[in-house]
């Protein structure tokens, strides 16, 4: 292919891939660095509410945004370099924690990022191996079901990685909350009140068990494509030499699908680690947060419209440079292999 | 540029056919409240005594500064510096707590439409839940409860005092950097919506303040909230970073993690930090 063709095929995915992931990002990176603030004025006020039954008024000093001369609130943008990070991670307040004398884990746990962080990061490294082995156990099972059933199989394996997160978050709750069919169910069967939602791990647990079975499905069809590259000589051959199913699996399927592990597991912890659909889906925010619906809170307007972009800015480049750590041992493995072919 | 077009507050509702059952007065302060969850919870006639609108986040908020402002605390200093963590604060969180003991245990879920439908289904005796939500009760297609329940006065958090809620004006707002023609369009549009005939065809939707409007039992609470002079909801600039900051932290000593103290402080630190941010606070 001649060079001009290749990039005049490539160019337009470029272009895009920098207008829509290379810009945000450097721009949300640069708007952690800088804060912007409104001007406020102190003023005078006599408000009274409506006359029902009779007007009551107070005259009380305000804070008002300063407007200019189009009636825009007037602010004013300074740069503040790590002073955001820093009030996310809190650095003295860990110090103190680990001081002498200090709360410890517990204290660390009581710091908004550190408890989002805490959650996220076990629910990404507790999901991947279910997820993992979930789907290839499905992949198997549909791999030696009789062919007339593979068609329908497959379809009701993939059902739950075609529902919308957050409403197949939602309809996991709605079993389980209170008055729920599987809540009412065992109250019936067990003669006791259950509240399913009133404990911490309850929440913890029903959010991963939601993730896997929502991601299974996608990690069951890129297994089961790989499953019909395996090569059958090798296979048959192990036979012969008197190998167990679970040797062959072990020796023969589980090296073939080894790059394609990978692939999910780079995948699911890309996914797992911006979990935030579980959090509102089940209504955990008291009991579990993720990292990133810390941003979505950040950037939530109060009933005022304030708004803390530069915090949401920060909080957004710290889950991605988590993201990029839990990616670096794939990362350097797959490099490895590449390098080594 | 303000009208107001309709009121909210958050009043009591409670079942009168269950009141009248157990012989029970109506409480007027949180503390009869309590004596009164108790009995029904001994009578076992429903599921939780109480409901509350007491989810994580901008209700929980709602609930503590109603409590608090019951217990006649203020929420800012002069230089709009929190003010919540002192005996009022714990007094507030410790009235919501003893509350929840009366609750269905996952109450952190707990929103309005959640307390409507715990009404509507009979697994509550009482709440203090929104005007708005009355009309609900008597909604025939939904609600198994129709007429038995009954609207008063939020109960005070100290005897004497005055209902331990907020009184919510709503309305439309007109810019005032908008164009005359705009303005001139914008009010157009809204009293189109706001006239009588729309009253007519909801009344029990909300506490209408537009003529054609008849209050009938369902207003009975509300009324008596702005009777007993319910202030309104301070709100303003600093009492917006004030509620998220509220929603976000006070759960921590409902769930038990935190001590009250604690709970307020890490509020009063969180809506620190945000007026830090907007340049509200120095």
């Amino acid at each position: 292919m001649r060079r001009s063709t290749f990039f005049a095929f490539v160019a337009p995915s470029v272009v895009l891939m920098l207008v829509f992931m290379a810009a945000p990002l450097v721009i949300v990176l640069v708007q952690s660095f800088y804060l912007t603030q409104n001007v406020f004025e102190e003023v005078t006020v006599e408000s009274c509410t409506p006359g029902f039954p009779n007007p009551v008024c107070t005259e009380e000093i305000q804070s008002r945004r300063v407007l200019d001369d189009n009636g825009t609130p007037v602010t004013e943008t300074s740069f503040v370099g790590w002073e955001t990070y820093r009030i996310l991670l809190q650095p003295e307040a860990v110090a103190e924690a680990f001081s002498v004398g200090g709360g410890g884990v517990s204290a660390l746990l009581d710091i908004d990022f550190y408890k989002a962080a805490r959650f996220t990061i076990t629910f990404t490294l507790i999901t991947l191996p279910f997820v993992i082995g979930v789907g290839l156990l499905i992949a198997l099972a549909v791999n030696n079901a009789i062919r007339s059933l593979r068609g329908p199989v497959i379809f009701v394996s993939l059902l739950p990685f075609i529902i919308t997160p957050v409403i197949g978050a939602l309809s996991i709750r709605w079993l389980f909350v209170g008055d729920g069919i599987l809540t009412a169910a065992l109250e019936g069967i067990l003669n006791e009140d259950i509240a399913v939602f009133a404990h911490g791990w309850a929440f913890e647990i029903l959010m991963m068990f939601y993730r896997v079975w929502h991601v299974a499905p996608f990690a069951f069809v890129i297994f089961y494509a790989g499953l019909q590259t395996v090569n059958q000589d090798t296979l048959e051959s192990a036979i012969v030499d008197g190998a167990s199913r679970f040797e062959r699996l072990r020796y023969v399927i589980i090296p073939h699908l080894m790059p394609l592990i990978i692939f999910i597991a780079l995948i699911h912890l890309m996914d797992a680690y911006r979990a935030f659909d579980e959090v509102i889906g089940f209504r955990s925010e008291a009991h579990r947060i993720t990292l990133q619906w810390l941003t979505f809170n950040f950037l939530t307007p109060d009933d005022s419209g304030n708004r803390a972009i530069s915090r949401a800015s920060a909080a957004s480049m710290l889950t991605m440079l988590g993201i990029v750590i839990l990616l670096i041992p794939l990362l350097r493995r797959t490099w490895r292999d590449h390098r080594g072919s | 540029m303000a009208i107001a077009m309709m009121v909210n507050t958050q009043h009591l509702m409670y079942r009168q056919d269950i009141f009248d059952e157990l012989g029970l007065e109506v409480p007027t302060t949180y503390d009869e409240m309590l004596q009164t969850a108790a009995a029904i919870q001994g009578a076992g006639v429903v599921d939780y005594p109480v409901g509350g609108t007491f989810r994580t986040g901008w209700n929980l908020a709602e609930e503590f500064v109603n409590m608090y402002l019951g217990f006649g605390g203020t929420l800012f200093n002069d230089d709009k510096t929190p003010s919540i963590n002192n005996e009022n604060g714990v007094a507030a969180l410790e009235m919501m707590q003893a509350l929840t003991e009366y609750m269905d245990p996952e109450y952190l879920g707990s929103d309005s439409t959640y307390v409507q439908q715990q009404f509507q289904q009979g697994d509550i005796a009482m709440a203090v839940l929104w005007a708005s939500r009355a009309g609900a009760m008597d909604d025939p297609a939904e609600s198994q409860v129709v007429e038995m329940v009954t609207m008063a006065a939020a109960p005070s958090a100290v005897e004497g005092g005055p209902p331990a809620s907020t009184v919510w004006w709503d309305g439309i707002v007109i810019a005032e950097n908008i164009s005359d023609e705009e303005a001139a369009a914008a009010f157009q549009v809204a009293m189109e919506g706001m006239d009588a005939e729309m009253v007519q065809a909801n009344n029990d939707a909300a506490i209408w303040l537009i003529d054609g409007y008849e209050p009938n039992r369902l207003s009975e609470g509300a009324i008596a909230n702005l009777m007993g002079g319910t202030p309104p909801y301070p709100a303003s600039t600093e009492m917006g970073l004030m509620h998220t900051a509220l929603g976000d932290n006070l759960s921590d000593f409902l769930i038990g993690a935190e001590s009250a103290e604690q709970a307020l402080a890490d509020a009063e630190e969180a809506y620190l930090t945000a007026a830090r941010e907007s340049g509200l606070v120095q």
